[in-house]
């Protein structure tokens, strides 16, 4: 009887421990808004922000974040401890959508263990686009409709040192299903008029 | 048989315990850094009269609690400490910061180097090349309509 209430004592200060050391590295965040609070914060920027597109790439999402106070955007790499909590794992942050480009995107990737997430991000000025579709090197084709009209996003799940997940072309395309863009690494944006 | 599994259970509990603390939870308190021994700084200034007090103010900048720790200026170079706190895995000190001259002349931005834990950071700003004579100081950064921004004289120097 007194053997298992040091048990009971020892398990208690592990479990406590644990939470503590849980909260500290994930605040317990249950959205994403919270989990990306701490980088935010730490970069001077401010944190009211909403996640309009957030994309499940395998072990870990891509989620973009807009701030609608100062018109910007950040894009993070979240992983969900526990399937629960939400946490940052690095991103590009404060992009301010530029009024000289009707289009423009970027692309980039994070490597993690033998895995790489790759993502592209961009936006639209042009209020005629109405879906976007990505042409990856392996050939498949991806679309989406623009997060919130404007935020271009797409993140993939690939192995680490493949080239196959890099974009071959990204096109834009009108209601009615005409291209209207057509660019590549080369030619990443179509300026204003 | 019984007993045995207890002991064994206990030997777990225990490395738990001590591996816990030692590699999870201590690392979160004490900062760990050697490139940096700001109080040794502060006394090798003191006794150099290159020293200067902060204001005793707390400011707050991205839900962080600034203070200044201290000021080193030997009439070439200005070191700022600031100390910022605020419980979160994030940064708790400025990622830039400024500092206007009496001129009008604007120093930096410089980003920070120090220490940190879950609570508080302390970091150091340093400026070269800075004026000789300077009798006062504006330290500050504004980001995203948040600002902070300290008056430091520098008029007399605290000796050890």
């Amino acid at each position: 009887m007194k053997r298992a209430k040091g048990h009971i004592i020892r398990w208690a200060i592990i479990v406590v421990m644990g939470i503590i050391v849980l909260g500290a590295m994930t605040s317990f965040a249950l959205t994403p808004e919270r989990g990306i609070r701490e980088s935010l914060l730490g970069m001077n920027l401010p944190v009211e922000v909403e996640a309009v597109s957030v994309i499940d790439a395998g072990g870990i999402h891509a989620v973009v974040f807009w701030d609608e106070k100062y018109q910007m955007y950040h894009h993070s790499f979240m992983k969900q401890v526990l399937g629960l909590f939400w946490e940052a794992r690095g991103g590009g942050f404060g992009t301010k959508p530029q009024e000289e480009w009707q289009i423009k995107f970027g692309e980039g990737y994070s490597t993690q263990g033998s895995r790489a997430y790759h993502y592209v991000i961009g936006w639209i000025n042009d209020h005629e686009v109405a879906t976007v579709e990505v042409l990856w090197r392996d050939g498949t084709l991806e679309q989406m409709e623009p997060a919130m009209g404007r935020i271009i996003h797409f993140a993939r799940e690939g192995e680490a040192g493949s080239s196959s997940w890099m974009v071959e072309e990204l096109y834009a395309y009108d209601r009615n299903g005409n291209r209207l863009y057509t660019l590549d690494n080369m030619n990443y944006f179509a300026a204003a008029e | 048989m019984k007993r045995s599994v207890s002991n064994l259970l206990r030997v777990i509990e225990w490395l738990l315990i001590v591996g816990g603390v030692v590699l999870l939870l201590a690392p979160m308190i004490i900062p760990y850094s050697d490139m940096y021994s700001f109080n040794r700084d502060f006394r090798e200034a003191k006794s150099a009269g290159i020293y200067y007090e902060g204001p005793r103010e707390k400011q707050t900048f991205f839900e962080s609690k600034l203070t200044i720790k201290g000021v080193i200026y030997d009439g070439e170079n200005l070191n700022v400490y600031v100390r910022g706190c605020r419980l979160g895995s994030g940064s708790k000190l400025p990622q830039q910061a400024v500092v206007h001259l009496p001129s009008g002349e604007t120093l930096g931005p410089r980003s920070w180097g120090g220490t940190m834990n879950l609570f508080c950071g302390t970091g150091v700003y340093s400026y070269e090349d800075v004026p000789a004579g300077l009798s006062q100081i504006t330290f500050g950064q504004e980001s995203y309509d948040e600002a902070f921004s300290f008056e430091i004289p520098l008029g007399k120097e605290v000796a050890e």
